[in-house]
């Protein structure tokens, strides 16, 4: 529920419909964010700055997830970042996620459950 | 004033009409008369709060006919209140009804039920005597021999009746309705103890009834135990009864046996008697024998003493009676016995002549038969004597053929005892044909001139038989015939002398092999003849043999030879087929690696698009289950649930859109030509490919309007398809653009796909649709897509060019022909 510090997410997909959904499913849990494209969440970044979590789809056009990642750790390194999306995991993603650049990357379709365990293991860090 | 002096004047008038018209029973007749004046005046002086018809009507209810009379007899004479009334007999309750005013004197009847009727009806009731005081209107009782009435006013003014004050001035008076209450009341308290006392009576009486009861339901028990005792006893009794019948058929049957019995006991007694009778009878026979035995046994005495004095007369002459008979009987058997004997000598000499007459004809003809054979034998045959010889042998002491040798070498003079002692017997034809003389008496001249002087040996072989131990000899020996020509004779010697070792009887058969032997020393020549033909044509056989064995040996070298040379034949061969199926082998890898590629680009492209739709899906249901868990603002809500569901139909209908164009993509019919829609198998293959292209290029369609139809294979003309577009995405790199036009030339379809890529130089434009041609790192893609598309195109006789430039774009150009009507 949402308390007197509520946990602020944002997240990122050019299909307009995951966001609807996405921001119904967990605005009584977080407050929701969303961006349709990568320009769209850096200028969100920048103005607000109290968001706790950026998750973000991997194919779209113009910027994909990994280079969107890149220019928000240039802007805010400790800002932590998921990668949602369809395709299966590869070596360099896993990669990124045992350096610490990527928190997790979640595989379409959601889980309820894993996106509240992300949301967990960021905050408490 | 005047209303009462009219009243009572009335009264009196009545009184004076009733006298003067009913004397006659005067004592009854007044009290009825007075009576029935005073019903009238009753009638006169009541008031009903109904208005009355023209006519008061009167019901006379009861037995009283005299009353009925005296009323009836003024009926129409008087006026009751101005009006004119009538009198009706009433014989039941229900007739009240039509009166006004009715008079009533029953006994049987019930007064409670009139009553009621007569309140509710408005109707006056008179009763007569009556007891009851409550249930009354007006009731006339007789008060110490005088006829007075009783008025029950309430009742009347409850009846709907008034009562006018003048009617008590007739005599009577009101009911004291209190004293009737309390006597009413009395009545029913003393009922009502009664009814308690009767209560309890009743109590009392239901418990003797139940206790009366529980003995009843005990009797009946008891009544059901007996009852079934008693059937049990009646089963019993039936049981006896149907034994005693058994008892009684069979005391019948024993009495039906008893009788037979009895006759058949009376017929053995009758017999009995019979018997006894024949007993008595015999009896007395029996004593008038023994009487005659008696005598009889005297007589016998007598005689038996002579009997014994003759026996033994008998028996001494019996002896010399047997003595005598065996002397005759020896000599009657003697006698038959030499008979016999002379007899059986008779025939036996007869048969013995006869038998000698027999045997000598036999030996006759034998002899002859015997001589016959001898004679016409084939074989030379003679007999001879040498028991002379054997003799003189004997007497020489000679044991063995040897000794005899010797001594013929040594004395030649012993050789000619012998012949000399030598008898022929006989000779047959065959051997005087043999030695080729005229008769047997020449041989005995002869024989000895038959032998070869020189050969001593040959002439004591006609001896060595006597030596012999056997039988039998066979020897070979040689003679010579009369006319000195040589013989070979195979001879058989048998002795057949009567008695052994005498040699009486000598029998020699004698065979002429001497054509036989020189046939056998000509055949042995020619054998040997033949033989040196035969070592010098097996000498010259083994010389070819062995030519030609030499032969045979090239022969196999150059055999093998040709064998060895065959099998690396035979192993080049199966190198050159196991290359051609590596080849082969290597060109299906190809191809399957090549639709691996393409697959896996596929299938990772399909995961995804499916994928997106079930997120969809999945944070569909998610939100919904929020919208849901708060049921107070659920009607809030509608519309965002509306809007979610509809966000999952999008992500349902976009998966059904990928897997339509999957299944077009491979349909069953592969190997027929159908109808294809180019621009559906396009769309087709844009959803297949969406993922590669959706964030690398923009897709611009241009499609013809105009309706065309275009035959071919499904699955081979999305494969062209993928495939071009495929390399036109793969030539992009960023902010892209495909635009793929269709357009009607004539009889062609002309499909131009064009991409702002990298472009192909010339150098490789020209090698483009060659197999194995790819300018991808090796494992990527091995080079014959573009061949098979040739290949496609050229199946369905159509056209495909390629223009590019390099860092500009590529534009691939399709014609494929259209189907005429």
């Amino acid at each position: 529920m949402i308390e007197n510090n509520p946990i602020k997410i944002l997240y990122v997909d050019d299909e307009e419909t995951n966001l609807l959904l996405f921001s119904l499913t967990f605005r009584k849990y977080y407050k929701i964010k969303t961006a349709t494209s990568g320009i769209e969440g850096l200028s969100i970044i920048e103005s607000e700055p109290d968001i706790n979590l950026v998750i973000t789809d991997m194919k779209m056009p113009q910027m994909n997830g990994i280079e969107f990642i890149e220019k928000i750790k240039e802007l805010k390194k400790d800002l932590p970042c998921a990668i949602l999306s369809g395709y299966d995991i590869t070596e360099d993603i896993e990669g990124k996620v045992k350096t610490g650049f990527l928190v997790d990357y979640i595989m379409k379709p959601l889980s309820k459950v894993q996106i509240q365990l992300l949301v967990e293991r960021t905050i408490k860090r | 004033m005047n209303k009462k002096c009219f009243h009572i004047s009335i009264l009196f008038l009545s009184l004076i009409l009733l006298f003067t018209c009913g004397r006659t029973t005067q004592a009854q007749t007044s009290s009825e008369n007075i009576k029935a004046t005073l019903i009238l005046q009753f009638c006169e002086n009541i008031t009903w709060s109904k208005p009355l018809k023209d006519k008061i009507s009167i019901g006379f209810y009861s037995e009283n006919t005299a009353l009925l009379n005296s009323l009836k007899s003024v009926e129409g004479k008087l006026k009751i209140q101005d009006k004119d009334f009538t009198i009706k007999q009433i014989s039941k309750q229900s007739e009240m009804l039509d009166f006004n005013v009715v008079y009533y004197k029953k006994t049987e009847t019930d007064l409670n039920s009139i009553f009621k009727t007569a309140q509710e009806n408005s109707i006056l009731l008179i009763t007569d005597n009556s007891e009851e005081q409550i249930f009354v209107m007006i009731n006339i009782i007789k008060v110490k021999d005088k006829l007075s009435f009783k008025v029950n006013m309430p009742n009347l003014t409850l009846s709907g009746m008034n009562v006018k004050p003048n009617l008590l001035l007739n005599g009577g008076s009101l009911v004291d309705i209190k004293e009737a209450y309390k006597k009413f009341e009395n009545q029913i308290e003393d009922n009502r103890l009664k009814i308690e006392q009767s209560n309890e009576n009743l109590n009392q009486k239901e418990t003797l009834l139940a206790q009366k009861d529980e003995i009843i339901q005990q009797k009946e028990n008891s009544i059901e135990q007996f009852k079934s005792e008693i059937d049990l006893n009646q089963k019993v009794y039936q049981k006896l009864q149907s034994d005693v019948l058994n008892k009684k058929n069979q005391i019948s049957i024993k009495n039906k046996e008893l009788n037979d019995k009895d006759n058949q006991l009376q017929n053995i007694s009758q017999n009995i008697s019979q018997n006894l009778l024949k007993l008595s009878e015999l009896q007395t026979n029996i004593k008038s024998l023994k009487t005659e035995s008696d005598t009889l046994k005297s007589v016998v005495k007598k005689s038996k003493i002579v009997l014994i004095e003759k026996d033994t007369y008998i028996e001494s002459q019996k002896k010399s009676l047997y003595i005598t008979l065996a002397l005759i009987a020896t000599l009657l058997l003697a006698g038959f016995a030499l008979i016999r004997l002379f007899i059986t000598k008779k025939n036996h000499a007869k048969e013995l002549e006869d038998k000698v007459q027999i045997r000598t004809q036999e030996l006759q003809l034998k002899t002859e038969q015997f001589l016959t054979l001898f004679n016409m034998a084939p074989v030379a045959i003679c007999e001879m004597n040498f028991s002379r010889i054997n003799e003189f042998i004997q007497e020489k002491q000679i044991q063995n053929a040897k000794a005899f040798y010797q001594l013929a070498i040594e004395e030649p003079d012993f050789l000619i005892e012998c012949f000399n002692l030598r008898i022929f017997l006989s000779v047959n034809n065959a051997f005087i044909d043999l030695f080729k003389i005229s008769s047997a008496d020449e041989i005995r001249d002869l024989y000895n001139s038959l032998f070869d002087e020189e050969a001593v040996s040959d002439i004591i072989n006609e001896f060595d038989f006597l030596f012999l131990k056997t039988k039998t000899q066979k020897k070979e020996i040689i003679r010579f015939d009369k006319n000195k020509q040589r013989l070979i004779l195979q001879t058989n010697w048998i002795d057949i002398s009567e008695l052994p070792n005498t040699y009486s009887r000598i029998l020699v058969t004698m065979v002429d092999i001497t054509q036989i032997r020189a046939i056998e020393q000509e055949l042995i020549k020619h054998q040997n003849y033949l033989e040196l033909l035969v070592k010098e044509r097996t000498s010259e056989i083994g010389a070819l043999n062995e030519e030609l064995n030499s032969q045979n040996e090239e022969l196999y070298s150059t055999n093998e030879l040709l064998e060895k040379i065959n099998s690396e034949h035979k192993i080049t061969n199966t190198k050159l087929n196991e290359t051609l199926q590596e080849l082969k082998n290597a060109q299906m890898n190809m191809i399957q690696s090549e639709k691996m590629a393409s697959l896996g680009i596929l299938t990772a492209g399909i995961a995804h698009e499916i994928n997106n739709p079930l997120n969809f899906i999945q944070t569909g249901i998610y939100a919904l289950e929020e919208c849901f868990k708060d049921k107070d603002q659920l009607l809030e809500n509608l519309e965002e649930i509306i809007t979610i569901t509809q966000h999952m139909n999008i992500g349902v209908t976009r998966a059904t859109a990928i897997v339509k164009s999957l299944n077009s993509f491979s349909r069953r019919n592969k190997d027929k030509k159908v109808v294809c829609d180019i621009h559906q198998i396009i769309r087709n293959s844009l959803i297949i490919l969406n993922h590669e292209i959706k964030d690398k290029c923009k897709i611009i369609e241009k499609y013809e309007q105009k309706p065309f139809a275009i035959e071919g294979f499904e699955e081979n003309l999305h494969q062209v398809f993928i495939n071009i577009i495929n390399n036109s995405v793969q030539s992009i790199s960023k902010n892209g653009k495909i635009t793929i036009a269709t357009a009607i030339n004539e009889s062609m379809l002309e499909i131009s796909i064009a991409d702002n890529g990298e472009g192909i130089s010339e150098e490789n434009l020209k090698k483009i649709f060659d197999p194995f041609f790819t300018t991808k790192d090796p494992g990527r893609g091995v080079g014959i897509g573009l061949s098979i598309v040739f290949k496609i195109i050229e199946e369905h006789n159509g056209k495909i060019k390629y223009s590019s430039e390099l860092q500009k774009g590529t534009t691939v150009l399709l014609t494929l022909p259209i189907i005429q009507d």
